[in-house]
């Protein structure tokens, strides 16, 4: 059924055999491992809720914690991080089409470097989308279903993503575009009904410690738009290259405004005691109440909610699977999504210790963590990539000249 | 093997089906309407109104005829902690208690002198209370509130929440008022309900709770009570004031006029000049007339001017009575002086946050009103003087 007969663009990517300068030995590395195809509309439809589904929980908190009332800025400052992550994944894609960023790195810094490289991100990715599949149950079994046991919570939800991904980026791609426009949608009525209940005097003192509290808070969107470098690993299956920066600016100045709005409904709401609740969202869909019979209507918001987590669980570990399957040199990822949701399903439970919950991992530090494997570590090999090509550059020219 | 597939489907299905862990039948709920907190003899006392089903569906009020609703019963459990008097009452209904639909809360006067700072953090972290809930406080009990039957509404949580949104007095949410005491002024200023006497042939539970005065809170702890003509003061500067009316008389009329209030806007305007803080309030309103028992015709400006003279004189008095009662008698700031102070001068607000209490009643306010008389309701000139022309 899927991977079907149509457009496999398998001629599009062919060049790259003759474009790759070294490290091109073992040619099944250079595969993707799958054929399926999406157009960048439905890349930028499965980025959105990839960042935003766990960032609009925490994000209000945390900012408000560090930056105080100039939280609603946090986002944006956070967005550069984002423009970062775009450009160097829309710059190695160039450099390299057709190729993620497990294959990439190892034309760059050679094989072996490529490969620990790679092996950095095949050990992260677990860790990363357990702690998302653990967000995930947490927040459900605080808010919706008390009693269910959190095993039962997030192996239900692993074991439909893990179907999602299965069927592969096509089916993943569609579904986001299915499911996040009804998030949009219900996302801008909880902030519509939100409107009567605002305080917009909230958005002063401003700068009431200074600028530094703002970039201290600025961390916590920015590892959350960090995310955007899903794009090194799913760019390659994009069939028309035509316009991606400017659908990709475009996908960020939406995330970008989404947390800013998100932002400033938690503020103007709940002021200064955003950050004394665990989810301050929920709090400000809970708060919701229309001529005395629009109300209780937190439990739409959950729902809605999972179509979001769901996107972004099936990005991750769609990420996860085919990167694995690239790093073995693998022809086909499916064989692996099975047994690596299960791997994540466990890591689920080791990323958090103790009882403490997950209001404690997502702190300052994790969000460096966070930052500095996706990005820093793509930004160095994208560096490399540049130095690479200059130096090609300088030596055909000396040979030119001599 | 076909058939393997085929059987395995529903046995796979039932290990996902076994459980729905959460499911609670809704006859298996006992649904809190309304909470009220008592403090007596060192212990917190926890009353709920439960909404008793039976007897709101059926339309046969042939039955006892006593209460006229009745479709709400009281249960109360004390502890030494609120958590504590949750759990116990817990064990006196044999229902499983739901909080989601409490859009009540009402505190007693006696709880409220030990501080709330323990019922706020319960109503904030129990996962069920809504925090949209109003927040009410009482001079007695609390639970005497909550068993009235309202002749009017379903029940007397009902009657306390559409009087909350008539804004007779305040409209305080659980959450606004951990915000208005965690904020920088720490005060909160709590609509207080008392029982109205039944009719003399009703059963005693046959009433209504209607509002009179204001508690005071400062820090999380009761200090004061206000009633008319302070409490009006009050809520002037809490931008709280609504729905009222208020007789005007000046010299040398006899009689007075009653003034509706049809909008309000109170504005707070913090200064800092060379070090000294003052606060301007600025106060627009625009009236009704709805009473002239003067013989003056409105339709005259000399009179309407005077009127309206005369009635931002009786507003700014009443002002500067809050005002007094807040920064002399009870050192504390009500009306979120702190709050724009904060706002406007973030940089010597941070300098003087801790000498706020020795500061703010050193505060000069001053009070400026502007207020229109910009209706005569259906009449112009005076109505119902009996004809003394004759003579």
């Amino acid at each position: 059924m899927y991977g079907g007969v149509h457009h496999r663009g398998t001629n599009r990517t062919r060049p790259i055999y003759t474009q790759a300068t070294n490290a091109t030995k073992g040619a099944g590395s250079h595969m993707l491992t799958d054929k399926g195809k999406i157009s960048e509309t439905q890349l930028a439809f499965m980025v959105f809720p990839a960042i935003l589904a766990t960032a609009i929980l925490s994000v209000p908190g945390i900012t408000m914690h560090y930056a105080g009332h100039d939280m609603w800025m946090t986002p944006i400052l956070g967005s550069l991080v984002g423009l970062a992550a775009i450009g160097i994944s829309i710059g190695l894609d160039r450099m390299y089409p057709g190729k993620t960023l497990i294959q990439s790195s190892v034309s760059i810094v050679g094989r072996i470097p490529g490969k620990l490289f790679g092996l950095i991100y095949i050990a992260f990715l677990p860790h990363l989308t357990g702690l998302i599949i653990r967000e995930y149950g947490e927040f459900i079994v605080n808010n919706a279903l008390p009693s269910t046991p959190l095993f039962v919570v997030m192996g239900t939800m692993v074991v439909v993503c893990a179907i999602n991904v299965r069927l592969g980026i096509e089916v993943v791609g569609r579904t986001s575009q299915v499911f996040v426009t009804l998030l949009i949608v219900l996302l801008a009525l909880i902030f519509i009904l939100l409107i009567g209940e605002l305080n917009p005097a909230e958005l002063f003192p401003f700068m009431e410690k200074g600028p530094i509290p703002l970039f201290t808070g600025a961390t916590a969107p920015a590892a959350w738009f960090s995310e955007y470098i899903v794009l090194a690993f799913l760019l390659p299956y994009v069939n028309q290259k035509k316009r991606t920066t400017r659908v990709m600016m475009g996908s960020l100045v939406l995330t970008t405004t989404a947390m800013t709005v998100t932002n400033l409904f938690c503020l103007f709401l709940i002021g200064d005691l955003t950050d004394t609740f665990v989810f301050p969202v929920m709090i400000a869909a809970r708060y919701i109440t229309i001529a005395d019979f629009l109300q209780h209507i937190e439990s739409l918001i959950i729902a809605v909610w999972i179509f979001g987590i769901f996107v972004k669980i099936s990005v991750f570990l769609y990420i996860f699977a085919t990167s694995t399957a690239e790093w073995f040199g693998l022809k086909d990822y499916k064989p692996v999504v099975v047994p690596l949701s299960f791997l994540c399903m466990v890591f689920a439970y080791w990323v958090v210790s103790g009882g403490s919950g997950i209001s404690s991992l997502v702190s300052a530090s994790a969000n460096l963590y966070t930052i500095s494997i996706l990005l820093i570590l793509p930004a160095m090999i994208y560096g490399v990539a540049w130095l690479k090509k200059g130096w090609a550059h300088v030596r055909k020219n000396r040979a030119s000249t001599d | 093997m076909r058939i393997c597939r085929v059987l395995l489907l529903p046995i796979l299905s039932c290990v996902l089906l076994s459980g729905c862990w959460d499911r609670i039948e809704i006859n298996d709920l006992a649904i809190v309407l309304a909470t009220g907190i008592d403090y007596e003899e060192g212990k917190v006392q926890l009353t709920s109104q439960i909404f008793v089903p039976r007897k709101a569906g059926g339309g046969d009020s042939s039955g006892s005829g006593g209460s006229p609703s009745g479709v709400t019963m009281i249960r109360t459990a004390e502890g030494r902690t609120i958590a504590e008097a949750l759990n116990r009452l817990q064990r006196k209904v044999p229902r499983n208690m739901f909080w989601g639909h409490c859009e009540v809360i009402i505190i007693s006067e006696q709880a409220g002198k030990r501080g709330i700072r323990e019922y706020i953090d319960f109503f904030l972290r129990y996962p069920q209370f809504r925090e949209h809930a109003y927040v009410f406080s009482s001079e007695k009990a609390a639970k005497d509130i909550l068993a009235l039957l309202d002749p009017l509404e379903r029940s007397s949580a009902e009657s306390l929440r559409e009087m909350a949104n008539l804004k007779l007095g305040t409209r305080v949410t659980a959450l606004e008022l951990a915000k208005s005491i965690e904020g920088p002024s720490s005060s909160a200023i709590l609509s207080r309900m008392l029982v109205l006497p039944p009719e003399p042939d009703q059963d005693k539970l046959t009433t209504t709770p209607y509002v009179k005065g204001l508690s005071l809170y400062n820090k999380d702890r009761y200090v004061k009570t206000v009633k008319e003509p302070m409490s009006v003061g009050v809520l002037l500067l809490a931008k709280e004031l609504n729905n009222i009316i208020m007789p005007v008389e000046f010299k040398p009329l006899e009689g007075s006029f009653s003034i509706r209030l049809i909008e309000i806007k109170t504005a707070l305007k913090p200064r800092i000049v060379n070090q000294h803080w003052s606060m301007k309030v600025d106060i627009q309103t625009n009236g009704e007339v709805v009473l002239n028992t003067t013989d003056a015709n409105l339709t005259d400006p000399a009179v309407l001017t005077k009127l309206e003279q005369e009635w931002s004189a009786k507003l700014t008095s009443l002002a500067y009575d809050a005002i007094d009662l807040s920064q002399k008698e009870l050192r504390s700031d009500f009306f979120k002086f702190a709050v724009e102070f904060r706002r406007y001068y973030p940089k010597q607000w941070k300098k003087q946050e801790k000498n706020w209490e020795t500061l703010y009643p050193e505060l000069d306010v001053e009070v400026k009103v502007d207020a229109h008389v910009v209706r005569t309701g259906k009449s112009t000139g005076p109505q119902g003087i009996p004809n003394e022309d004759e003579t």
